[in-house]
């Protein structure tokens, strides 16, 4: 503490230390913070269609046309960066217990784009089940959310899927 | 260059400024935490804390004339006639 240069070390030493000190108690602090989510999503139309899929000969393809209402904004509190949103179908099979399937998913940025509200959106990603067919199984809908912070701990969430639904037949052409 | 920045203090001042130094930076820290927290703006929480360790050091590192108050008072000079 005698000349500048050792007056200047302890203070960046000591600033360093609190630093970490108030980045921790931001991460604690915040999962604190109470958050309401909702998310509702409702299925217009399924069709299932047959067709040839790389070596695997034919197979069932499934088309979703679905609502999508969330309301995310309460997520959105003083330390998140992000939020990554993704719509999964869920089934189970015979042969396989847990079956998730990502049928649409968003990067969300800001608060105003939290308020999601998408109408007759389509499935982005091929929907197949890991054998070649469906066999008409039941499938609900939910929404997923993770969120990213500036500082702490990646959180994620999801609604409760009450949405059951069964698959349709295989049918020939797309309508 | 160096001789121009010793910016040397006394004893008493060393002290001095690091107590104000470590109490200012947590003070600085506890505010940009709440403020942040209750206005849920993190920018604000940093601005608060990194501004208040500029405003530290401008507080501590300077020679300022307070840390000089107390001068280290030396034994006066012994001279040859004194020894013997």
């Amino acid at each position: 503490m005698y000349n500048l240069l050792q007056r200047a070390n302890s203070i960046f030493a000591f600033a360093m230390t609190v630093t970490f000190g108030v980045l921790a108690a931001i991460a604690i602090a915040t999962p604190f913070l109470p958050s309401s989510p909702s998310a509702q999503i409702t299925v217009k139309d399924i069709q299932v269609i047959s067709y040839e899929y790389m070596t695997q000969g034919e197979s069932e393809f499934a088309f979703v046309k679905l609502n999508l209402d969330a309301d995310l904004t309460s997520l959105f509190n003083w330390n998140t960066k992000q939020l990554f949103v993704s719509v999964l179908a869920e089934y189970e099979t015979n042969s396989h217990d847990i079956n998730q399937v990502i049928l649409w998913d968003s990067i969300i940025q800001s608060k105003e784009e939290a308020l999601i509200k998408v109408s007759e959106l389509h499935n982005e990603y091929n929907f197949v089940d890991i054998t070649t067919s469906f066999r008409q199984v039941n499938a609900s809908y939910s929404l997923y959310w993770d969120v990213m912070p500036y500082v702490g701990v990646l959180t994620s969430g999801q609604t409760k899927s009450n949405h059951v639904i069964k698959f349709p037949p295989r049918s020939n052409e797309y309508r | 260059m160096s001789k121009w920045f010793e910016w040397r203090i006394d004893f008493e001042g060393q002290k001095l400024s690091e107590i104000i130094s470590q109490v200012t930076i947590v003070l600085f820290a506890v505010i940009g935490f709440v403020y942040g927290f209750l206005n849920q703006d993190l920018l604000a929480t940093m601005y608060i804390y990194f501004g208040g360790i500029i405003f530290t050091s401008i507080l501590t590192l300077p020679p300022w004339p307070i840390y000089n108050k107390h001068p280290v008072q030396w034994l006066p000079e012994i001279s040859e006639k004194d020894v013997k």
